[in-house]
């Protein structure tokens, strides 16, 4: 009797439940809901978004479970306040014994950690550059009592990037080729530390209007104040980013123009804003191929860069058709 | 051109499909999840993977089990994680409820059936629900009949357990 009474409870409940749903819900508007989400996922940037509001979704999780983790560790806090005064005294016996014995293996032949204090820091002063570790150093570049870190550009630098500022319409290709070496960056140990904020630099260039095959090689530097930690000494691979954008005298964007790596040999082509993204490494020059006639603008950014390219210049050679890739 | 037609007659009778079960799905999902909120997502989730794959599900002689599946499946799932969310967040404290609709059974049996695990939950709301057999609820699970049978069997005896111990048994 009363199993039967439950079925008929639990199947009434179940009619009440779809009822709820049948007078809540507008099945038209969700359907339209649906298919207007469904265009909406097939569009690949969308997606994105969705994916990335997934991985905070994510990093929230995360987060909530650092929160227990430390409520176990405040758990095991409460249970340490939670020991007789007895246990307490014995745990204290034992720490103090345990510092005494310490301390005779100092004296004994073990250095204690606070005499390496001083040694270590005149260590990082000196920037061990084949490790790359100056890098990670946090030092304050504004402290003019802190001689032990040079916060200029090495005089070599500075010297390449007078070299490189003024580009000349008619250079030769073979006087370019120096000039690409020219800028080849120091490798001093002062410059290992020297942190300047500024990353991105916008050079404007120009061909000759002609519309004939040009044979000239024109180097155009894109000079920048950025002088950042450098390790290449020890093979670092950089990934630096050099947008460069073609447009007519006009200013109207040209589109298809190949632009091609000279150190990598890869070649790209601008799109229809008239832009075209370059990853290069290091301060290798990029040469540009492109018709007669149309100005350039390439910015370099470094932002996205975990290390940058250590010389404080960076050279775009460009050419017009026909002409030699340096 | 043949596909454009193809495309408008996939769009018409998905939508067809879609307003002749869409109510009944959420609540099934809503009896399983045990939140309406999440139980219109879990149907919205489930009928957008049935619109992606409609040229293949109009096919089958029942369409619905399909999405009916994946419901359930889903629904399962968002439950668990309900009630590992559920426990997390008691550790941590008090915080502000989530808001969120719930039916308006909010007796002592609507309580009872959210208590039963998963899978004896979602057979007993597909049995009294849907009135489905115990092979059609062993599909939709993917289990054993057999098997079906004992989870039907078992989530019925703790609902008895749990009415005849209410003060609600003790006046029959």
């Amino acid at each position: 009797m009363r199993e039967m009474a439950t079925e008929q409870e639990v199947r009434e409940m179940f009619e009440r439940v779809a009822a709820d749903a049948a007078d809540r819900l507008n099945p038209p508007a969700k359907l339209g809901e649906l298919l207007s989400n469904q265009s909406f996922y097939a569009r690949p940037a969308l997606r994105e978004r969705l994916a990335l509001r997934e991985r905070l979704a994510l990093r929230e999780r995360l987060a909530l479970r650092e929160r227990l983790a430390l409520r176990g560790r405040l758990d095991g806090l409460k249970l340490l306040g939670a020991l007789t005064p007895v246990a307490l005294s014995l745990v204290a016996v034992f720490m103090l014994a345990s510092s005494v014995l310490t301390r005779q293996e100092d004296s004994t032949g073990f250095i204690a950690a606070d005499q390496l204090g001083d040694e270590s820091v005149g260590e990082l002063g000196s920037a061990d550059t084949s490790t790359g570790a100056g890098a990670d150093v946090d030092v304050d570049s504004t402290d003019p009592d802190d001689e032990s870190v040079s916060t200029t550009v090495p005089s070599e630098t500075t010297s390449s990037t007078e070299t490189t500022t003024e580009p000349t319409t008619e250079t030769s290709a073979s006087s370019t080729t120096t000039e690409k070496t020219e800028t080849t960056a120091p490798t001093s140990a002062s410059t290992a530390l020297t942190t300047v904020s500024s990353t991105e630099t916008t050079a404007t260039l120009s061909l000759p209007t002609t519309g004939s095959t040009i044979t000239s090689l024109t180097s155009v530097p894109l000079t920048t104040t950025t002088s950042e930690p450098s390790s290449t000494t020890n093979g670092t691979v950089f990934d630096i980013l050099v947008t460069i954008s073609v447009i007519t005298a006009d200013g109207d964007p040209v589109a298809g123009v190949s632009i091609t790596n000279v150190a990598s040999g890869v070649r790209y082509s601008t799109n229809r804003q008239g832009r075209a993204d370059v990853g290069t490494s290091g301060c290798d020059g990029l040469a540009m191929v492109a018709p007669a006639g149309y100005k350039f603008n390439a910015s370099r950014d470094n932002r996205l860069s975990t290390t940058s390219c250590k010389g404080p210049t960076f050279t775009v050679y460009y050419t017009g058709l026909g002409s030699t890739i340096p | 051109m043949r596909v454009e037609r193809r495309k408008v007659h996939v769009d018409s009778t998905f939508a067809d499909f879609y307003l002749g079960h869409f109510s009944r799905l959420v609540a099934l999902a809503t009896a399983v999840a045990g939140d309406a909120t999440f139980a219109e997502d879990i149907v919205q989730d489930a009928m957008g993977k049935a619109h992606d794959r409609w040229p293949e599900l109009d096919g089958y002689d029942n369409p619905v089990a399909w999405v009916r599946r994946a419901v359930i499946n889903k629904s399962i799932d968002r439950k668990r994680r309900i009630l590992r969310e559920a426990k997390a967040l008691a550790r941590l404290g008090p915080g502000q409820p989530r808001a969120s609709f719930q039916p308006r059974s909010d007796d002592e049996l609507w309580s009872a059936v959210q208590a039963l695990p998963a899978r004896q939950r979602a057979a007993i709301a597909l049995f009294y629900m849907e009135g489905y057999q115990t092979n059609e609820i062993a599909e939709v699970l993917g289990c054993a009949e057999a098997t079906a049978r004992t989870l039907l069997h078992r989530a019925r005896a703790t609902l008895r357990l749990e009415l005849d111990t209410d003060h609600r048994g003790a006046q029959l």
